[in-house]
């Protein structure tokens, strides 16, 4: 896990060396190159602070405990996933066939929505013109609610399967957006809500389920 | 000063790292082409296309030393040395010398590596040229 941590800024450490030496020897030319990697580097690293921020956040399970408006956070996602480079090829369809009131930890949810929302965009595929995401609801039983995000998307590689919640984990070195903490982060913020979380993938697209308690129970309030 | 090596393959996921070892290479005195692998996967199948590879690159294939990360997708560091043990008892990859890159001083990560003969060091990143030129000369010594 170090190195994860670590890799940003040792880049960063790397290129600041190869700046200072080249101003030394009074070559410029090269230098703006060399700056377009640490400004990339120091990105990196800011965001993994904020993932692992989230992480920590997660631990402590902060944030209320409220009534979810999943039309609310249907319109919150879409102006999130607006900001991504390729929104504009993926459709976002929801499809809210619950009922009763859902409480949980708002916050947590909405960032677990978000990172699979989020990651369906980014792994579209570049090749159909017909991406989607979808957000769906149902119930699972009296007091489970389903909730699936599913796409059309690239997929996971069968033998990533293992892997896909663990910390730092990334499909591929073409497509790899982002740190590598927010599936690990996910299934951490569906556990301390008292759910469960399962995916099935292939190379068609993912489904990503999870199962949550409609009122959590007294532990996680 | 120079420091002849047919080839050099750098196996790192992280473009920034690889452009960083570009520079400690061109400044260690080691010379010869270098070439770039995205991943372990991307590695292995360079590694093991030898027909085809020998043809086209001819005296500077197979690459002299491999300079390996460990964190990778697709495939990782250990990953690639668990599928490049097939090669061990093929001669024509006897000159191949392997350094481990890392960014963090892991003793688990160096007992790991120990565990594999074609491994003869670790460099720390950022990739210092003074420590790259001593650790390939070390390991041609050993030879």
């Amino acid at each position: 896990m170090s190195h994860d941590l670590k890799a940003p800024l040792k880049s960063i450490q790397g290129f600041a060396k190869r700046i200072d030496k080249f101003s030394k020897q009074e070559n410029f030319a090269p230098i703006e190159g060399l700056n377009q990697h640490v400004i990339l580097n120091a990105e990196k690293l800011d965001k993994l602070v904020d993932d692992i921020m989230e992480i920590i956040k997660a631990e402590k399970m902060n944030d209320l405990v409220k009534e979810i408006d999943f039309n609310l956070i249907s319109n919150n996602l879409e102006d999130d996933i607006e900001l991504l480079e390729n929104k504009q090829d993926v459709q976002f369809i929801t499809n809210f066939n619950h009922h009763g009131n859902l409480f949980c930890h708002s916050h947590s949810l909405y960032q677990v929505l978000l990172n699979l929302v989020t990651n369906a965009v980014k792994y579209a595929k570049d090749d159909i013109d017909n991406s989607f995401v979808k957000l769906e609801t149902s119930m699972q039983s009296k007091n489970l609610l389903n909730i699936t995000i599913s796409d059309n998307g690239i997929g996971i590689s069968e033998n990533m399967h293992h892997r896909v919640f663990t910390m730092f984990f990334r499909e591929s070195s073409n497509r790899s957006f982002g740190t590598g903490l927010g599936l690990y982060l996910v299934k951490k913020q569906v556990e301390n809500m008292g759910g469960t979380i399962s995916f099935t993938s292939n190379n068609n697209g993912s489904v990503f389920s999870i199962l949550l308690p409609i009122q959590p129970n007294n532990d996680l309030r | 000063m120079s420091i002849e090596c047919n080839s050099i393959l750098v196996v790192d996921d992280n473009e920034s790292d690889r452009l960083l070892a570009k520079f400690a290479i061109e400044d260690s005195g080691l010379t010869g082409d270098v070439y770039f692998s995205n991943d372990g996967k991307e590695a292995i199948n360079f590694i093991g296309d030898y027909d085809n590879n020998k043809n086209i690159l001819n005296a500077k294939y197979p690459p002299t030393l491999i300079l390996l990360d460990i964190n990778m997708p697709a495939m990782n560091g250990f990953e690639f040395l668990e599928s490049y043990e097939k090669f061990n008892n093929d001669e024509r990859y006897d000159s191949v010398i392997i350094l481990m890159l890392t960014s963090s001083h892991s003793e688990d990560d160096k007992k790991r590596a120990s565990q594999f003969k074609t491994v003869k060091g670790f460099l720390t990143k950022p990739i210092d040229e003074d420590n790259l030129r001593t650790a390939f000369q070390d390991a041609m010594k050993e030879k």
